[in-house]
């Protein structure tokens, strides 16, 4: 199956990175580097901390914005052009589309955060040299905190396969996806704050506090692999929590695109 | 040559415009009591993933803010030290570990806006999650010792931070002070000198001076009265008996522009108060 599928995942990934898109991210990226050696000399004294959020978070924009903007869009131009129907009627399934495009648009996704990565590795590092006293966090758990970012790029990317196999817009996949976005990134601030004494104090509802249970099991907790506080501040992440993070990663991925294929086979294209 | 002229009169009115953009945000009334602020919690669940840089955000933009009303106007107001404890909070529910945070809570809130039950709220936040640094609880018994006189508290803090890696004998030593009554002065130069050595800021390094230089003088004159005491078995009604006794020479002038006095409990006190006297 795989060498069926192995050139049409090549031909997504050179389609992702020449699209405009995937080259406005790298400049985004170039650029918001460059504001960080700025932006750090206005922080008093913890230095590493701000540079190292401020290069994670905008590696988190540049996944965001790929995902959204360069897959999102390319998703739906095979259908609406048509151009699904060729590659269909070639020797392959609809099955192996969907696990096409999803390996096609990892690679364009890898392949950029990589490039975003090295330049804020580097700027990173120049700052380090440059502010040494005021620069304490382990390089190891900076790596840590960008690979976790991927690894949370990749769960929203196949979010995103998902909705697309099931609806026949484009904006309609990208908004639900947004959605998903920012309740996988608050649903466990959310809870923790439902749970807590304060909540119950000012009443919150039992009831209330049960849909968040389901809607934290149903929606994957993306705020699991923001590491960033961790990285920023050199706290320790144990070994446990890295394979457990990344068990549920792969288990959650595994079950979307197996969904996805399924919704995929039922769907019309006229 | 429309299009010459065009560009001609663009450039010429963009800097204008800069200019005078500036020049607006400059006169922008620096209290910011009424704008509206979410809680620590609620802007934890809003702010998704982007919770460290919001935080890094909140505490530098308050930098900028309280250093543009010393520039005005020297002092803050009350209101404005409110906004600061409001946003030095919520940055700490973001990041808890930040260490700026407590910094500012510490030179703004203990130091200038003599607030320290609200410093010590949010380093006792900082104190918790930072379990290796020895700063925070030393910072907190700091202001147990000095600012509300709260001994037990302090000398608890301070074993607290002498416990911790990185601490100096100093600290332990502070505990000690602590447990016994006076040494207030005392402890508040060591304390000065710690963070003179601490700050890479010119501006702040100034300020520390300012605070240092006075405090030096008091404590001159405490020593001079406790002279004074062990030679006449009383305390002096007024420092220009220190003088008049060959005590010491002159009265020293107050960096802040008051004058040192002796209060109803024979302590030297300053009619600034540590603070710039505004001239009327």
């Amino acid at each position: 199956m795989f060498k069926r599928i192995y050139p049409f995942i090549k031909v997504t990934f050179l389609e992702g990175i020449r699209n405009r898109v995937a080259a406005g991210v790298i400049i985004f990226s170039l650029i918001s580097m460059i504001s960080n050696l700025i932006i750090v000399n206005l922080a008093a004294q913890d230095v590493g901390k701000v540079a190292i959020d401020f290069a994670l978070s905008s590696f988190s924009l540049t996944g965001l914005l790929l995902i959204l903007f360069a897959c999102g869009s390319s998703l739906y131009r095979d259908i609406d052009k048509k151009t699904i129907c060729i590659v269909l009627s070639k020797a392959i399934s609809r099955k192996e589309y969907i696990l096409g495009k999803f390996f096609g648009y990892f690679l364009t996704l890898f392949f950029v955060s990589l490039i975003s990565f090295l330049i804020g590795i580097l700027t990173l590092y120049l700052i380090k040299i440059t502010h040494l006293k005021y620069f304490t966090a382990p390089f190891s758990g900076i790596f840590l905190g960008y690979l976790f970012s991927f690894i949370a790029f990749v769960l929203l990317l196949s979010v995103l396969v998902f909705f697309t196999s099931l609806t026949t817009s484009s904006f309609t996949a990208m908004l639900l996806t947004v959605v998903v976005y920012f309740i996988g990134n608050s649903i466990g601030d959310l809870r923790e704050f439902a749970e807590s004494e304060i909540a119950t104090q000012a009443g919150f509802s039992p009831v209330f506090k049960i849909i968040l249970r389901v809607v934290h099991f149903v929606v994957p907790d993306l705020g699991k692999f923001d590491l960033k506080i961790f990285s920023a501040n050199g706290l320790p992440v144990s070994f446990d929590y890295i394979f457990f993070a990344i068990s549920y990663a792969i288990i959650y991925c595994t079950i979307l695109i197996l969904l996805s294929m399924r919704a995929f086979e039922r769907r019309e294209f006229v | 040559m429309k299009k010459v002229v065009f560009w001609i009169l663009v450039l010429f009115l963009l800097p204008i415009h800069y200019i005078n953009l500036e020049k607006s945000r400059i006169t922008k009334p620096a209290v910011r009591e009424e704008k509206i602020f979410l809680p620590g919690p609620f802007l934890k669940i809003f702010s998704g993933e982007f919770k460290g840089i919001l935080a890094d955000f909140m505490v530098i933009n308050l930098s900028s803010y309280y250093g543009g009303i010393i520039i005005e106007k020297k002092e803050a107001i009350e209101k404005e030290f409110d906004y600061m404890y409001r946003v030095l909070k919520s940055a700490s529910a973001l990041d808890p570990y930040y260490f700026d945070t407590y910094y500012f809570a510490q030179s703004i809130l203990a130091w200038d806006g003599r607030m320290p039950d609200r410093a010590i709220e949010i380093l006792k936040i900082g104190s918790e999650k930072r379990k290796n640094d020895w700063l925070l609880p030393f910072w907190i018994g700091f202001d147990y010792y000095y600012f509300m006189k709260d001994r037990k508290q302090a000398a608890f803090y301070f074993r607290e931070a002498s416990n911790r890696p990185g601490a100096s004998d100093l600290v332990a030593s502070m505990s000690i002070i602590a447990d016994y009554e006076g040494g207030e002065t005392e402890m508040a130069i060591l304390f000065l000198e710690d963070m003179i050595k601490r700050t890479d800021d010119e501006h702040k390094r100034s300020k520390f001076l300012i605070r240092l230089d006075a405090l030096k003088k008091i404590r001159y004159l405490e020593q001079a009265v406790e002279n004074y005491k062990r030679k006449f078995g009383m305390v002096p009604k007024d420092l220009n008996q220190l003088i008049s006794e060959n005590i010491i020479s002159q009265i020293p002038d107050d960096p802040y522009g008051g004058k040192f006095y002796i209060d109803e409990q024979g302590r030297v006190k300053t009619t600034s108060n540590l603070r710039f006297v505004r001239k009327k």
